[in-house]
Parts: structure tokens; C-alpha cells; sequence
């Protein structure tokens, strides 16, 4: 065969495709896909809407030209689809960044939903449908490359419900008009879930490729007034500067923690809105700040003091290379983190320790002494920037001998920067002499922080109810010597505190813990409770090492279990109503239709034996099981004699004896004759009523609420040798 | 094998594969498998080197309705039984027929010996397919390769298996060219000599008028006799049945060309107003016997058995008129004749 054979053979149409459950299920697959790319930001909203409308005007008209497709259509949706082409080829290579996927990812959704509009009008046959199908996989592909919640589950169910119903339908029709049994399709859903679950469960979670430019975007972001200030998102500037309340623009109770000073005497509460998603290599602590002061009640940043900015301002970016801060040692394993922000927040920068490069997409980024991030603006719901760390958590042996003689080189403290970090507004004796008495036995540095953080760990409670501190107490000595409660701030400050009494640098960070994780987006969601405090102590030539005191602290109370109704309230608050309703508008609707056909008289004799039973059971008549429409038809007669109303041209059962030759001997009328008959059928239904109150003949035999008789089947049997396509 | 409620083949307790089942093989798997594997390989380096979970995830849902889609077929097949419920008696070589069959769920049935048309059976358990039988002789069972790709679509697998016959199908030979030499064996002579009625030929006697005799049968002093009328009962010499050798030889295709021959001849015998006496094997014995009708002689031509050369040796050399048994083979008795 030639070439042009083969093609020509190849671009045959196939035999028409009747099925209408097959094809609602594949147009409803393209729908929800174009959905889904429009909720992810990939397509404009007016070709979103139009194409879901393309696609729906092109399946119908597909299905009624089914059998006698327009020759020259596919010439014209060819030519669309080349157009479709040359525009993508052309934008691309004007806007696309090699390596930047988010840059081709918006082209692509618009020629994907270009191409299914173009083909909707053009899907007479099985294989077309079926290419349908699988066009929706990709365009779903491209709207699940930005998207990070869990809220995009929902269209990716309602696509897999389209889709298992289009390919069993597909299935029925192959099989030559198969029955679709509701337990097949339950099997068939299970099974699909069971090994999708499997497949998610065993495959290694995704990793972004390093030589692809790492995604950023900046949403909603405020400027900074004064270089490296610490500003709030939201609708007012001045957020988180104060405490925020849940009524608030990013609905967190409590006070943030990142707002310069940390104020350990501020009681709040914490909600658990996403804050952010991170896809990380390895979960770790994402520092936000660093404070090296305190004074019984506050930590505070201050200055390096050995000359040094305290912020320095970096403007060769994105990526920006971070400096490493003085002292550090950075020998870690690279780690990626991106970031996802889901609420307005402050400028920081949040990352993993010892961060080395930042690809945020703004021209200021500021880091400061501490190795610690800000950025030139507050960054809105969709910001997105991506952090490199060279994660250098030293192993528990590593640190058990350092500052033992031969101590790794360099890594080591400025004397300036040894008094910062041994600051203490007042002796605290009662608190060093118990630190004395806990590490007695202990050393090593480690040996000091493990042995302090087990005395904590076993003598305190944490709870985040505990009374406010007065004006003269010490939030150290009321957590050691009074109340022992206390949450992550008390807890590390008292432990950093105590460190710092033993002669160890020690301070205090704060930032975010990862929080759940999220196997089917890869990402740790973040919520504003996992905002936490912990301890960094320098440890020479391996630098700042963290330690969270916290948890092995008992909760105070039992934490009650996970407020269900809570959780469900909070994940139908994050549901999309409108296209969610949309959807499930459309599917009962496919899903009455269905039903109504199915349950349609087949064929003529039914439906008139289904009318005159309406008949019958309007006009009172009990009908029994057995009995022939004959006899119903009689009965009728009967009762409408017995009425004394004007006898109608085409008695009950005369209608009765046509419907019984159409179904027994095969021979119908004609077609007028046939609308006549049926006609009279629908007008003797509408006028039954009336005679229900005349009695008549009563039933023979039991009586049954059921019992309708049933015209035999009249499909004809196939003679023999005939086969089905 | 237990039916279904509704009669159709049912699930058996212990799954057990039935004498001449097979085990399902995929049908043109290449396409399907290649374009699977292609496919999930671009989407797993995509999803994976993008860093979407997302698209990890949606690509585990493809691919789990790619798996399902290309295996579960394998279970479908495996599990699906046929079974033939009505059938005819008689058939005839290169002649469709039509057999009912009964299946366990939607399927594709192809007839493979007798090769038939391929059916698929939709939503209805019974089925009629057609078989065009190729050979003479007594069908009991027939095979047929059941195809199925359910859940999806995607991949057919099929398996062939056995299907026993409700009763027996006896495939006579197509009519072939009459070939009277060799088979003929013509006894018009003799004392077999028959008598039968005629409307010519000799006076039996008489007998009262019945409408249709002629009117110069009527025997006049009989009628005034008798006072009824009475008409002449004549009567004539038959032709004496004309034995027909339809022992088959071994050879398969010169068995069903014997067979034809035989068939053919006798049939031009019997158009001619013969009586035919056929000789035939069946097992154990040679079985001589008058023939009612073409449809007779094709069901014991069905039933024929081909015989030993020795035997065809032993009949040449008899000759037409020869005995009608059997000689006796070496280790086994004689059959009987008549």
C-alpha cells in the first residue's frame, strides 16, 4: 500500500459512533479539563468559556451528523488546527525562557483547548471520541503542573468519573450495545483507585530537575517603605507589625511572630489556614528570623557590632547567591525548596538553614548578618520563589566531640558576636545553678543541650493557655520556677537562656515547621500553627545547629483529638461551589436523561401498551398480574360505557388488538395510521381520569399494585449468518 | 458445569479450565502496549522532572486505567463460559447452520472448527451463530474462540474453547456427480423380484371404483355383479433395490469425495424411482440397508466410517455382487449383513 493509501486509509472515518452516554462522557472529560486549566490561571476566562461551549455545540453536532459527516469539515478544522500551530510556534519563541516550563505551560493549555474545540465538531466515530479522551489526559496534565492544593482533587474525580464512564461505554458499544451493569462500573472504579493509590505509594515522589529555571511569581505584593523593613501583606500595610485576628485579612489569629521583636508575653492563637506549601527535598525548619537579645520578655535583633550592615542588599538576580554569614560553615547536601504562598504575608524569606541561592522574582532582595532573607516586598496570595540550601545538620556524633581538641577548621566565633550570643539582661541565678546542677555530668556542648532538654522535657507541660506575664516577671524564672508551662517560645527561650548561663552561645529562631505532608502534590502545607520558636547553638566548625526543646515536651492536656467537623468545614470552605456545581448540575442532568431514555418504550407496541396501561390506572382499574391488554382494554371499554361518554373513534381495544399485532405478529401500521393510534392512545390517558369515578368491571384476579402486562420483545432475531459490525 | 439462573452459563464453584479451553492470549497487543509504555515513560520523565505531584498523580490514574484496561480483559475472558443449547439434527457440508449458543457475558464469539461468522453478542446471553461444516460426519462438539476486552476497550484477549453439542450433527456430503461404477451393485434379476401396484402391467384382480381410475379399468362384469362400479386392480414387476457400496476409503479427502460420489449416485437413483439399498461402516460392523430418501443416505454417510484397505481389497475381488458381510479381519469377528 502507498503512502497516500495508507494515510487515506488511516484518516477513514470509522462506522458511526451511537452511543450518547460515550460521547457526554468524553465531551464531559474535555469540559472538565478546560475547567480545570481555567481554575489553575492557565486560560483566559472568555476562552475558557467559549470553548466548554465549542465543545458542547460540536459533540451535538457530531452525534447529528454522525452518520453523514460533512466531507469538507475536516479541510476546516485542519486549517484551524494548523493556525493553532503557527500562533503557538510564534509565541513561544517570542515569550518562552529555555528551561522555564511556566513559560510554555499558558501557550500550551490554549492550543490544547483550541485543538479540542476544532474537534469537537468532528467525532463521528469511536476512534475519534477516544482521541477526545485522550486529549483531556493532557490538557488535565498541564493544569496539575500548577497546581498545589488539594482542591484540584476535585476535578481531577470528576474527570476520572467521565473518563471510566466514557471507556466503559466505549466498551458497550464495541461489544455490540452491551449492557453497562452497575457493579461492573463499581468494580472498575475500585480497581482504578486501588492501583492508582499503589502506583502513587511506590513511585518516588517527583524532584524538580536543577537545570530547569525553578518557578517564581510575585502576587499581590506590598513595597517596602524602608530597605530590609519587615512589612505585612494583606489589604493594610502595616500587617503583621500588629497582632492579627482571625477576622482579619489572612484570617490568622495571634500574632505572627515575624514581626520584628518577639514578644514572649503575647498570648494569642494560631488558626490552621495554609500559609504556605513547600516542596522540599527534606523537611527541616524554615527560619524566618534570628534574635540574639534578650531582655526577659523580648527577643530582639541586634546589630552585628563589628562594623558590618546589618542587612546587606543584593541586586544581581534572580537567581541571588547569598553571601555565607560570618562563621558559617556551609558543607551540606543541596536542598530545593519551593515556595508556594497561600496568604498575604510579611517580606521574609523563608528557607532552610545556610541558603546559598534564590530565585525570587523581584529586583531587591536583602540578606542580613544572621543569614537570614528579605525581600524588597511582601509577597500576596500566588507569590512563588525557590530557595537552595546547603543543609549541614551535623549527626549527634559530630557534635558529641566538638570543641574537643583538632576541631574541624575554621567555623569559628567572633569574640564580638561570642558576647551577643552569651547576652543575658541579669545573672539569672537561680536559672544557671539549676542548669549547672542538670548538666553536671554532661561534658560535651551536646551532652549539655541533650541533658538540658530531657530535664525540660520531663519537669514542664506545654499548652498554649497559660496566663500572661506581668510587667515584672521574668518569662524564664515564671517557666523554670513557676507555672513549668509554657509553648515553643517559653520552652526554647528558657533553654537558650540556660545555655547562655553555662557559657554557650545560643539563640533564638524562628520560623515555620513543615507541617503535614501532602503525598499527592508532593508538598508540606504549612499552616499558620506550625509557626514555632527554637534554639540554634553555635557549634565550632559546624556552625548553627538547631535544636527544638519543644518537642519533647508532654502536652499539658490531652490534645483532643482532630475536630473532624472542623476539618471537614475548613476543606468545603476551600471547595470551588460554582464549578463543583456545575459539574454535578451536568452530571444528574446526563444522568436523567440517561434514565428517561432507558426507560422509553422501545418500540412502538410498548409505547402504546404503556399508554393504555396509564390508562387503565388513571381510570382506577386495578391491573393483574396475567392479564392481557385485551382484557385491561375491555375493562376500559367497560368503565368508559359505563360512563356514558361519548364513544371515541378508536376504542381501547382496538388500540389494544394493533398493539398486540405489532408485537406478535411483527406487522405495524403506517406511519400516519401509527401517529393516529398513538395519538388517541395520549388523549384516552388524559381523559381516564374522569372516568374514575364511574366504576366499571372489576379485575380479574388478584389484585396487585404491579402486574402491567408486557408486550413480548419485538427486536427480531438476526438471520442466520448475519453478524454485527 | 452448574447454569445460571436465567440458564446461562454460571460460575462454578472451583474455577477448573475444561478440556480443549485455553488459556487467554492478548490480540494485537503490540499497538496497545507500545503506545501504553511510550506514553507513561514521557509522562513519568515529565511529571518527574517538573516537580509536580500533581501530574505524578493524574499520570498513577492513567496509568492505572491503562493497566486495568490492558489486564483486566485476561479475567474477563478466563472467567466467560459458552454453551450450546439448541442445534440442529442434519446438516450438510459447505451448508450454513445455525447454532444457539448461550454465554456468560458480553463477548465475541468466532466459530473456528466449523469455522463460522464472527458475532458479538451485545446484550443478549443467547446467541444464534452460523457454522458451515467442511466435512461430513458427526459433529458433537464444535470450538470457538470467545474474545473479550472488557472493562475498557483497550486490548482484546480471547481464548478458544470447546463447546459441546446439544446432540450429535450428522453432516451428510454435498450431492457430488453420480459415479455409478464401483458403487452399483444392480440385483434387478432374481427371485427379489417385487410386485407392486401399477397402472399398467398385469391383472391382480378387482376391486370397487375409487375417483381417479381410468375409464377403461372398469370391469364391466363385476360392475353388473356386484351392482357397484368396479375397476381393475393391475399390478407390475418393481425394479429391485440397487445396492450401493458407500464403504469409505481411509484417506480423508478421498473419503469425502467417495462420499459425495456416493451421495450423488444414490440421489440420481432415487430421482430415477430406484429403491437403494446402501452399504455402509459403522463402528463394529457393516450396516446394509434400504435408504427412505437423499436426507437418510446423507445421515448414514455421516455416520460412515472409513474402512480398512484389506476390506476395499476383499470387495474388489467380490466384485459388486459380492457378500454383503464383512470378512473377518484377523483379531476381530465378522460382521453382520443383513
Amino acid at each position: 500500500m502507498s503512502l497516500y493509501g495508507a494515510i487515506k486509509r488511516a484518516n477513514q472515518p470509522g462506522p458511526p459512533e451511537h452511543s450518547t452516554l460515550f460521547r457526554a462522557s468524553a465531551a464531559g472529560s474535555v469540559v472538565v479539563a478546560i475547567a480545570a486549566c481555567w481554575a489553575q490561571g492557565e486560560l483566559p476566562g472568555l476562552l475558557a468559556v467559549g470553548s466548554i461551549v465549542l465543545v458542547v455545540v460540536g459533540n451535538l453536532f457530531s452525534y447529528w451528523r454522525r452518520n453523514h459527516p460533512l466531507p469538507f469539515l475536516k479541510v476546516a478544522l485542519a486549517a484551524v488546527v494548523v493556525g493553532s500551530f503557527v500562533w503557538f510556534f510564534s509565541t513561544i519563541s517570542s515569550t518562552a525562557t529555555a528551561g522555564d516550563l511556566s513559560s510554555v505551560e499558558r501557550p500550551l493549555a490554549i492550543l490544547f483547548t483550541l485543538i479540542q474545540a476544532a474537534h469537537a465538531f468532528d467525532v463521528p466515530s469511536r476512534r475519534d471520541l477516544g482521541f477526545s479522551l485522550a486529549g483531556s489526559a493532557t490538557l488535565m496534565a498541564v493544569a496539575a503542573a500548577q497546581a498545589v492544593d488539594t482542591t484540584f482533587g476535585l476535578y481531577v474525580i470528576v474527570w476520572a468519573v467521565f473518563g471510566l464512564l466514557g471507556l466503559l461505554a466505549m466498551w458497550s458499544s464495541m461489544a455490540g450495545g452491551a449492557r453497562l451493569r452497575t457493579r461492573t462500573v463499581v468494580l472498575s472504579a475500585v480497581a482504578v483507585v486501588v492501583v492508582g493509590t499503589a502506583i502513587v505509594a511506590v513511585v518516588p515522589p517527583p524532584h524538580a530537575a536543577s537545570n530547569l529555571v525553578f518557578p517564581s511569581a510575585l502576587a499581590g505584593d506590598v513595597p517596602v517603605s524602608q530597605p530590609a523593613g519587615l512589612v505585612g501583606g494583606g489589604t493594610k500595610g502595616d500587617e503583621p507589625l500588629h497582632a492579627a485576628s482571625v477576622t482579619g485579612a489572612t484570617r490568622v489569629g495571634g500574632f505572627l511572630g515575624f514581626a520584628g521583636p518577639l514578644d514572649t508575653a503575647i498570648r494569642g492563637a494560631l488558626g490552621d489556614e495554609v500559609v504556605f506549601r513547600v516542596r522540599a527535598d527534606q523537611p527541616t525548619f524554615w527560619v524566618a528570623e534570628t534574635f540574639d537579645r534578650w531582655d526577659g520578655e523580648s527577643w530582639a535583633a541586634s546589630p552585628p557590632g563589628d562594623g558590618t550592615p546589618t542587612w546587606r542588599e543584593l541586586v544581581s538576580g534572580p537567581p541571588f547567591d547569598i553571601p555565607v554569614s560570618t562563621g558559617e560553615v556551609s558543607q551540606g547536601p543541596a536542598d530545593y525548596q519551593t515556595f508556594y504562598v497561600a496568604q498575604a504575608g510579611p517580606n521574609l524569606v523563608f528557607h532552610a538553614d545556610d541558603a546559598t541561592q534564590v530565585w525570587f522574582p523581584s529586583r531587591r532582595l536583602f540578606v542580613g548578618a544572621d543569614g537570614t532573607i528579605r525581600s524588597g516586598t511582601s509577597m500576596g496570595p500566588g507569590s512563588i520563589y525557590t530557595v537552595l540550601s546547603n543543609v549541614d545538620a551535623a549527626s549527634p556524633s559530630e557534635l558529641l566531640h566538638a570543641g574537643l581538641p583538632n576541631p574541624l577548621p575554621g567555623g569559628e566565633l567572633s569574640t564580638v558576636d561570642q558576647a551577643r550570643y552569651l547576652q543575658l539582661p541579669h545573672p539569672y541565678p537561680a536559672a544557671a545553678a539549676l542548669a549547672r546542677r542538670i548538666t553536671a555530668r554532661a561534658p560535651t556542648t551536646y551532652a549539655k543541650i541533650v541533658a538540658l532538654e530531657n530535664w525540660i522535657g520531663a519537669h514542664t507541660r506545654y499548652t498554649t493557655d497559660i496566663p500572661p506575664l506581668s510587667p515584672s516577671q521574668d518569662t524564664v524564672n515564671e517557666f523554670l520556677f513557676g507555672n513549668r508551662r509554657g509553648y515553643c517560645e517559653q520552652i526554647s527561650t528558657a533553654l537558650a537562656v540556660m545555655l547562655r548561663t553555662l557559657g554557650v552561645p545560643a539563640r533564638e529562631a524562628t520560623g515555620y515547621v513543615p507541617g503535614p505532608y501532602n503525598p499527592i502534590t508532593d508538598l508540606y502545607e504549612v499552616q499558620a500553627k506550625d509557626a514555632h520558636a527554637w534554639v540554634q547553638v553555635w557549634f565550632p566548625g559546624y556552625g548553627w545547629q538547631s535544636f527544638d526543646p519543644t518537642a519533647l515536651v508532654p502536652d499539658a492536656n490531652p490534645t483532643p483529638g482532630a475536630a473532624i467537623a472542623h476539618d471537614v468545614a475548613g476543606a468545603l470552605h476551600r471547595v470551588p461551589v460554582v464549578p463543583v456545581s456545575a459539574v454535578l448540575g451536568a452530571l444528574a442532568l446526563g444522568l436523567v436523561l440517561v434514565v428517561w431514555r432507558r426507560r422509553a418504550p422501545a418500540t412502538w407496541a410498548a409505547a402504546l401498551t404503556a399508554e393504555l396501561v396509564r390508562a387503565a390506572r388513571r381510570a382506577g382499574l386495578q391491573v393483574a398480574p396475567g392479564e392481557t391488554l385485551l382484557d385491561v382494554a375491555a375493562r376500559l371499554d367497560g368503565r368508559r360505557e359505563a360512563g356514558g361518554g361519548p364513544s371515541p373513534p378508536i376504542s381501547a381495544g382496538e388500540l389494544a388488538r394493533a398493539a398486540e399485532r405489532a408485537a406478535y405478529l411483527g406487522v405495524e401500521p403506517d406511519p400516519a395510521p401509527r401517529r393516529d393510534l398513538r395519538r388517541t392512545a395520549r388523549r384516552l390517558r388524559r381523559d381516564a381520569r374522569s372516568l374514575r369515578e364511574t366504576g366499571g368491571v372489576p379485575p380479574r384476579g388478584p389484585v396487585s399494585p404491579r402486574g402491567a402486562p408486557e408486550p413480548p420483545q419485538t427486536t427480531p432475531r438476526q438471520p442466520a449468518g448475519a453478524g454485527r459490525p | 458445569m452448574s447454569p445460571g439462573p436465567s440458564g446461562a452459563p454460571g460460575p462454578t464453584t472451583r474455577r477448573r479450565r475444561h478440556a480443549g479451553e485455553t488459556m487467554p492470549w492478548p490480540r494485537r497487543a503490540f499497538g496497545p502496549v507500545a503506545g501504553t509504555i511510550v506514553s507513561l515513560a514521557a509522562w513519568a520523565a515529565v511529571a518527574h522532572n517538573s516537580g509536580a505531584g500533581w501530574v505524578q498523580a493524574l499520570g498513577a490514574l492513567l496509568a492505572a486505567f491503562l493497566f486495568i484496561g490492558l489486564l483486566a480483559p485476561a479475567l474477563f475472558v478466563r472467567r466467560a463460559r459458552c454453551m450450546a443449547t439448541a442445534g440442529p439434527v442434519d446438516a450438510t457440508a459447505g451448508s450454513p447452520v445455525v447454532v444457539e449458543l448461550v454465554v456468560s457475558g458480553p463477548t465475541r464469539l468466532r466459530p473456528l472448527d466449523p469455522p463460522g461468522t464472527e458475532r458479538l453478542t451485545g446484550r443478549d446471553r443467547s446467541v444464534a451463530v452460523t457454522v458451515v461444516p467442511q466435512r461430513r460426519g458427526v459433529l458433537e462438539r464444535c470450538t470457538v474462540e470467545m474474545a473479550s476486552a472488557a472493562p475498557f476497550g483497550l486490548l482484546w484477549w480471547s481464548k478458544r474453547m470447546v463447546v459441546e453439542l446439544p446432540r450429535p450433527l450428522l453432516v451428510a456430503p454435498r450431492a457430488g456427480t453420480p459415479n455409478p461404477a464401483g458403487l452399483v451393485d444392480d440385483r434387478s434379476a432374481g427371485e427379489d423380484a417385487r410386485r407392486i401396484d401399477a397402472r399398467v402391467g398385469e391383472p391382480r384382480g378387482v376391486r370397487e371404483y375409487q375417483p381417479g381410475d381410468l375409464q377403461h379399468w372398469v370391469h364391466w362384469p363385476a360392475t353388473a355383479h356386484t351392482g357397484s362400479l368396479m375397476v381393475r386392480e393391475m399390478e407390475t414387476p418393481a425394479a429391485s433395490p440397487v445396492r450401493v457400496w458407500g464403504v469409505l476409503p481411509e484417506d480423508p479427502a478421498e473419503a469425502e469425495r467417495v462420499a459425495e460420489h456416493v451421495l450423488g449416485t444414490v440421489q440420481s437413483l432415487l430421482n430415477t424411482g430406484r429403491a437403494v439399498v446402501l452399504v455402509t461402516a459403522e463402528p463394529g460392523r457393516l450396516v446394509e440397508g434400504p435408504v427412505e430418501g437423499v436426507a437418510d443416505a446423507g445421515r448414514r454417510l455421516a455416520r460412515a466410517l472409513p474402512r480398512s484397505p484389506a476390506l476395499l481389497r476383499w470387495r474388489a475381488a467380490k466384485g459388486p455382487a459380492g457378500a454383503a458381510t464383512e470378512p473377518a479381519p484377523a483379531t476381530a469377528a465378522a460382521g453382520a449383513g443383513r
